[in-house]
């Protein structure tokens, strides 16, 4: 079976600072992959890699190849727009379009030149799949910006949940949260699971450990080992990732 | 803890005292050209043309030619430097073109309005056969602008999260949704505030329209923009070059009435600011 998401000897430069060295990793359809290291290891470059959005930063340069569903990512016809709805990414920061909740939520079918009730629909069912349909008592006309801080990020969730993506990218989508909201939004990952793969780079190690089927361990840009998550866990390869593991590195 | 406490209140009787001296002086000269303005007040002063008798010279054509003006301004480098702010924050970030293209902006900022009205004439007035009119003027004007447009516009845009962009970015919208959608309304209220000063300035310039062939005796009101050039600050200009003392009065008088345009175009676009960050929040 080819792998949803395939890179290979995927090198990604800022200016002379090289974010990821020559990584090679497979991602498998319908499962989650989480990406763990410690900060600056290239988590985020990783999963922006996945869907084009590296290359909106100027200076970049992106080296090896990309493939989703078997296709080069960076392949003359395909399009980044059309590749960033079809890989969705949730990032770090909860940033809000300052509208409505409604307007947030379709804001990615509307882009992509959808109109009418449909829409309407749509966020209905986004919104209950990621629990915000009742806690917003179906006022979704509201101001975006008055939920709070775990509502925001599941809004986040829906509005990419909205474009139907086949790929969920999560990009450390709990550090900014309390245990409680971090708990929620992992229930969420763990159900979204059904209809998405999903590659989610954390800082927690125990969240990689509950959450995942298979983890990566980037440090420096480099990939150190990739595996199914409970032997990575319990059996590291790589004394690298045993000292990351313990908390030796962080 | 009472040092530094004491200090940090001495700053700031001082700074009051700088700010009282700054509203004081603003005052004064208000009173003074409202006081010399005085004599010339009565409502045929608005409508009627330049006179060779003081007693019935009036601002009409002045003032509907600086009204021309400034509208031609705003509608010629309005769109043309916030064109030119998108095209290098958003199309061409930290490439070659835009280092050398917002350098050349940044340093013509700094260009004297009287080398522009030299040019203006130049190029507009002779080169494409505008002649001495509001037309030339406007474009004058707006080349005059515009630096200051982009590089208020640029900073406005600069200063809009990146969070925003690579949300929308994230969620499949093209550059130009981005651009249209999310970077132009959040910078929107910074960008009318760096072009309204902009255009306050260029609205009380003389100099260059003074280069260009400004009338400074009209007996109508300019109703084209291909009419003769006439403004409010250049009608200043000729009265206080006259000898008879009368003429101090209704030249105070159109200093006011500049002022005045000045003020209401400000309040206009404080107001179209309001609405767009009531609009939305």
């Amino acid at each position: 079976m080819i792998p949803v998401l395939a890179a290979e000897d995927l090198t990604v430069r800022f200016g002379r600072r090289t974010a990821l060295a020559g990584v090679t990793l497979e991602v498998p359809r319908g499962r989650i992959v989480s990406v763990i290291g410690p900060s600056g290891g290239g988590k985020t470059t990783l999963l922006r890699a996945f869907n084009r959005m590296n290359e909106l930063k100027p200076g970049v340069t992106t080296t090896g190849t990309v493939r989703f569903n078997g296709v080069d990512l960076h392949g003359d016809e395909v399009d980044a727009v059309e590749v960033r709805r079809r890989i969705g990414m949730v990032f770090q920061q909860a940033t809000l379009f300052p509208r409505s909740i409604l307007d947030n939520v379709v804001f990615g079918p509307r882009a992509g030149g959808h109109t009418g009730d449909k829409l309407l629909e749509l966020a209905e069912e986004v919104l209950v799949a990621v629990g915000l349909w009742s806690e917003v008592g179906e006022d979704i006309d509201r101001p975006a910006m008055q939920l709070s801080a775990g509502q925001r990020q599941r809004l986040c969730i829906a509005r990419t949940l909205a474009l139907r993506p086949e790929v969920l990218l999560l990009d450390e989508p709990t550090s900014a949260l309390d245990p409680a909201a971090t708990a929620r939004i992992e229930s969420l990952v763990h159900s979204l699971k059904r209809d998405h793969t999903i590659v989610l780079a954390t800082h927690g190690r125990r969240q990689a450990a509950r959450l995942s089927d298979f983890t990566a361990y980037l440090a420096g840009g480099e990939l150190i080992e990739y595996g199914p998550t409970e032997s990575l866990f319990t059996n590291p390869r790589d004394r690298r990732t045993e000292s990351y593991l313990t908390g030796r590195i962080e | 803890m009472r040092g530094p406490k004491h200090a940090r209140d001495g700053i700031g009787t001082a700074c009051g005292v700088v700010a009282a001296g700054v509203v004081a002086a603003f005052l004064t000269v208000a009173v003074v050209l409202a006081g010399q303005a005085w004599s010339a007040a009565d409502p045929g002063f608005l409508f009627d043309p330049s006179s060779r008798v003081a007693d019935r010279a009036g601002i009409g054509p002045a003032l509907t030619g600086t009204i021309w003006l400034l509208a031609l301004t705003v509608a010629l480098a309005l769109p043309v430097g916030i064109g030119t702010a998108v095209y290098l924050e958003e199309y061409a970030p930290r490439t070659g073109v835009a280092a050398v293209v917002g350098g050349l902006v940044a340093n013509l900022a700094g260009v004297p309005s009287v080398v522009y009205g030299v040019a203006g004439l130049a190029l507009f007035a002779r080169g494409l056969g505008m002649g001495a009119s509001l037309l030339a003027g406007g474009c004058t004007l707006a080349v005059l602008a515009l630096p200051t447009v982009v590089v208020t516009s640029r900073a406005a845009i600069r200063a809009v999260p990146r969070g925003l962009r690579e949300a929308a970015y994230g969620l499949g919208a093209t550059r130009w949704q981005v651009v249209r959608g999310q970077v132009l309304p959040a910078a929107a209220p910074g960008i009318v505030t760096g072009s309204c000063a902009a255009f306050t300035r260029t609205a009380g310039e003389a100099a260059p329209l003074l280069v260009l062939g400004a009338a400074a005796f009209m007996t109508f009101a300019p109703r084209t923009p291909a009419d003769p050039l006439a403004s409010l600050p250049t009608q200043v200009f000729a009265w206080s070059t006259r000898s008879q003392q009368d003429f101090a009065a209704v030249a105070a008088g159109a200093g006011v009435a500049l002022l005045l345009v000045l003020l209401v175009m400000n309040l206009a676009a404080r107001t179209i600011r309001g609405r767009m960050q009531g609009g939305s929040a």
